[in-house]
């Protein structure tokens, strides 16, 4: 982990985009209505810890752990949701 | 004297074993309905308790109360216009965060809440320590420690719901918002005030917030109310997409500040949970495992069924016979081949579909269901689906009846609409009886590639239907896959087999009368007018073929194979048994074999062949599916619809087979 | 990384149960299309090629969970444990379909039941199970399922 991708705050980086194995930090989510809704309802809410766990075997959608349980969503729900990189994954 | 009447509402998130703590409170004095307009399940049960007449209403398990799903509008309706004496929130105490903040909504309800924490069990294996005492007296609601697999906490837990409900109002403010944002609940609760109607039905503290998280459903609710300009208004200059987050985030803060004070170790550990998904959804051997999975449940519902269904034919089929054999006339003839033959053809599924639901239900008990949505939703959201359509889609090529019936763990209703649509083109094993014998008769050593290629042009076809639904009727994206993966868990035997019972019977209650009726529907059109063969020519089914005959003309069939058809609607595959009457085979096979193998006496060439076949696949659903779209699409419209698209389908595709058959020389 | 005493034997069963699995499964898949061989008869294997899936499948968890094991990741037992309870279930399902046929044949005496025995219904999903009984009964403390909830759903 450099010091650099802490400190990027100007390009936004989204959940979709993170390996797994890699712990970040929710800053908003993007988007309206029902899909950000439910986002924020079952967790992630800005400030939230979460923790890629794994991409499906066709890559999509993805499974994440927040509020110390299992969650999974498309990698289109995943882009809405832009995150701060606490930890980088081993790109297992 | 009078019972005290009291409700009971219980709330919580899926999977956190609400049913099994209804079951618990109600026993077998439920009743299963629809919620008014929608599809979505409601149960309610009653139970006698300490000289109280109480009713237990079990409302859709929900992570929210937002306008997200009909299941969470549904339950809040329920919980602000009914205004349930108490409810009971199900909390799952492995899960505590995510869980309490559907009970920062409840309060927010202005609903008099009782926690039932549930799996206290699990909790303290695990090693959490939970101290139950803090927790209530900061949230204000009384907990009761409940094990709802064995019954622990029950009586607690009512007399709790009870001593709740006879407290007056007591906790309005568990979540603040913060300065800001309390200003402006408090500015709009005061406009809401002003509109007495409005006030009086629902807390105005909660119109207040979900107008500011911009909620569709409740702005829906102010349509003419004299506080609607103003209120407007006021939104305008809120940035509420900014407010919904806020909102969440708060909520989520205020369970943030509890939890440390009341839970000192709540983190899971690497455990079984997480071990068994390492395997199952593995990137190389997830989806081989799925489908290896898939074709166990298959063989198990279709192979295991079958002398339980030969069971219950050989009844009916004895019954009828005897009754039948009791003399000529109408009326052996109804009780015989109409009403006991309906019967029985209603009772015929049920070894498949209770299988089926059994299976199902250990699936979705252990958890594994959802990660079956995972793994295939990519694929399935290519074609516009949800990951939660493959395994009705799959069942579909075992018996269409139990495939549309799984498409209830589909939410979203577009989703579940198209799913429900294109199911029948899986081909169902009733097809296949007379794929084999025309095949078989036409086709000699390619019939097994002729077979195998109209179960492709059953999966094309659905899949282009999906896509085409998709771009016209049900426009949209599919639902958002946002979705838990819960835990494992260790099915229990009796649980399934509640859950397995409870569709059995909605089964044979709805869709067995409608299956009932158009059995019946046939035989009048076969038996009368009076005096002629069964389904022959000069019967009224006869001459419906004569009528129609014209209209199929142009895919090569003769009145004799429109009559079979209409037979087929019974089911698909008395299309055979149908064509062994009329070409005066009776329901010798070989006879039958050599009528229609003799083109020039029976008019069917290879092309007539492929063309019946081809229609067979794909035309109108037998009368058990037309019953059961009827009954969980909920409309008849959707229903004529499907027989209609399916039917001008297989005409389209049916013509074309025969044409280019033909003009390959293949037509005689 | 070392290998535990405990996962060698563990790595052993993987790796053995893996490649027994496999075997049966291609010979199976092979006789489903048509191409068996004389012998596959006294093997019993039927002419089943969604069957033979189903082994292969189930050998590859063996063998995924002997290999992620042996470059030192210790949740490999996890596809060991998993690889025998899934040969497992498949008994069981092929026990109750046996079952089943019994009862078409001796119960109702069906016509195209004619001549069934119950060894018709005999087949490597059948008998290799007792190769994963043996595991289940030598790690049997693993398979109480000890962290999961009674499912009360």
């Amino acid at each position: 982990m450099t010091e650099e991708c802490l400190t990027k705050p100007e390009t936004e980086y989204a959940l979709s985009e993170a390996e797994p194995g890699t712990r970040v930090k929710v800053v908003h989510i993007k988007g309206k209505g029902a899909a950000r809704r439910r986002i924020l309802d079952m967790g992630m809410v800005p400030g939230a810890e979460v923790k890629v766990i794994r991409k499906a075997p066709m890559g999509d959608p993805i499974e994440f752990e927040v509020k110390n349980y299992k969650l999974s969503m498309r990698k289109a729900e995943a882009e809405l949701v832009i995150v701060d990189i606490l930890e980088r994954g081993k790109n297992l | 004297m009078m019972k005290d009447k009291m409700t009971i509402a219980l709330a919580g998130n899926p999977n956190v074993g609400k049913t099994t703590i209804f079951n618990n409170l109600t026993g077998t004095r439920q009743h299963v309905g629809n919620w008014p307009g929608v599809t979505v399940e409601k149960k309610v049960g009653t139970k006698t308790y300490k000289n109280r007449e109480l009713e237990i209403v079990d409302l859709p398990g929900t992570y929210s109360l937002t306008a997200y799903s009909i299941d969470e509008v549904v339950a809040r309706d329920y919980i602000v216009e009914e205004k349930p004496d108490v409810v009971i929130h199900i909390v799952d105490a492995t899960n505590l965060e995510r869980n309490l903040y559907l009970t920062t909504q409840l309060m927010e309800h202005g609903a008099k809440v009782v926690i039932a924490l549930n799996m206290m069990d699990m909790a303290r294996e695990r090693g959490d320590q939970i101290d139950i005492d803090k927790l209530s007296s900061l949230l204000e609601i009384p907990i009761v420690e409940t094990v709802g697999c064995d019954g622990i906490g029950m009586d607690e837990l009512l007399d709790e719901a009870l001593e709740e409900v006879n407290k007056g109002p007591h906790h309005h403010h568990v979540v603040g918002y913060g300065k800001d944002v309390e200003r402006y609940i408090g500015e709009l609760a005061i406009i809401i005030q002003k509109d007495e109607v409005l006030a009086k039905k629902y807390p105005s503290r909660w119109v207040a917030i979900k107008l500011l998280e911009n909620d569709e459903e409740v702005l829906k609710k102010l349509k003419g109310s004299p506080a609607e300009k103003e209120i407007r208004k006021k939104l305008k200059a809120i940035d509420t997409d900014e407010m919904e987050a806020h909102m969440a985030d708060k909520r989520y803060e205020a369970i943030g500040s509890i939890l440390p004070q009341t839970c000192s170790i709540c983190v899971p550990k690497m455990n079984v949970s997480d071990m068994i998904d390492k395997v199952v959804t593995n990137k190389y051997l997830g989806i081989p495992i799925f489908l290896a999975m898939m074709w166990g449940a298959f063989e198990i519902t279709f192979t295991f069924a079958v002398p339980f269904m030969e069971i219950i034919d050989m009844i009916f089929g004895g019954l009828a016979g005897v009754i039948s054999g009791m003399g000529n006339g109408w009326l052996p003839s109804l009780l015989g081949d109409g009403i006991i033959g309906g019967v029985g053809s209603v009772l015929i599924f049920l070894p498949n579909i209770l299988i089926l639901f059994w299976i199902l239900a250990l699936l979705e008990d252990s958890g594994y269901l959802a990660r079956a949505a995972f793994i295939m939703d990519k694929l399935m959201y290519n074609l516009g689906l949800h990951g939660k359509s493959f395994i009705p889609m799959l069942m579909g090529f075992g018996c269409t009846v139990p495939a549309i019936m799984a498409t209830r763990s589909i939410e979203d209703n577009k989703d579940r609409m198209i799913t429900i649509m294109v199911a029948p083109f899986m081909s169902c094993g009733a097809r296949l009886p007379v794929y084999v014998i025309l095949a078989g008769i036409f086709f000699g050593g390619a019939a097994g590639s002729v077979i195998f290629s109209l179960y492709a042009l059953g999966i094309l076809v659905a899949i282009l239907s999906a896509v085409l639904l998709r771009k016209t009727l049900f426009k949209g994206k599919p639902a958002p896959f946002i979705m838990e993966l819960p835990p494992y868990r260790v099915p229990t035997l009796k649980t399934s087999l509640i859950h397995m019972w409870e569709r059995g019977q909605m089964y044979l209650k709805k869709a067995g009368t409608i299956i009932f009726l158009g059995v019946i529907i046939i035989w009048v059109l076969a038996y009368f007018p009076s005096g002629v063969e069964y389904g022959s020519e000069d019967s009224y089914i006869g001459m419906m073929g004569k009528v129609i005959a014209p209209i199929f003309a142009p895919l090569g069939f003769d009145w004799r194979i429109a009559v079979a058809l209409i037979f087929g609607f019974v089911a698909k595959e008395i299309v055979i048994g149908a064509m062994g009457v009329l070409y005066g085979a009776g329901d010798n096979e070989e006879l039958l074999s050599d009528a229609i193998s003799d083109s020039s006496s029976s008019g069917i060439y290879p092309a007539h062949a492929l063309s019946l076949m081809v229609f067979t696949l794909l035309y109108m659903p037998c009368i058990a599916v037309v019953g059961v779209i009827k009954k969980e699409t909920g409309s008849w419209k959707w229903t004529l619809f499907a027989v209609l698209y399916s039917t001008g389908l297989a005409y389209i595709a049916a013509f074309i087979v025969f044409r280019i058959a033909s003009a390959m020389g293949y037509g005689g | 990384m070392a290998v535990s005493n405990e996962n060698k034997g563990k790595m052993f069963f993987g790796l053995t149960a893996g490649i027994i699995y496999i075997l049966f499964a291609v010979m199976q898949i092979l006789n489903g299309l048509g191409l068996g061989l004389d012998f596959m008869d006294t093997l019993m294997i039927p002419a089943d090629v969604f069957g033979g899936f189903v082994l292969l499948v189930i050998g590859s968890i063996f063998i995924y969970g002997f290999k992620e094991m042996n470059s030192g990741i210790h949740e490999g037992v996890a596809f060991v444990y998993f690889g025998i309870l899934m040969s497992l279930v498949f008994v069981i399902i092929y026990l109750a379909i046996m079952g089943a046929n019994a009862l078409s044949w001796y119960g109702l005496g069906l016509e195209d039941m004619e001549g069934w025995t119950p060894l018709h219904d005999m087949k490597p999903g059948l008998y290799l199970g007792l190769l994963s009984l043996l595991g289940l009964l030598a790690w049997k403390d693993k398979f109480a399922m000890k962290g999961l909830s009674k499912a009360g759903i």
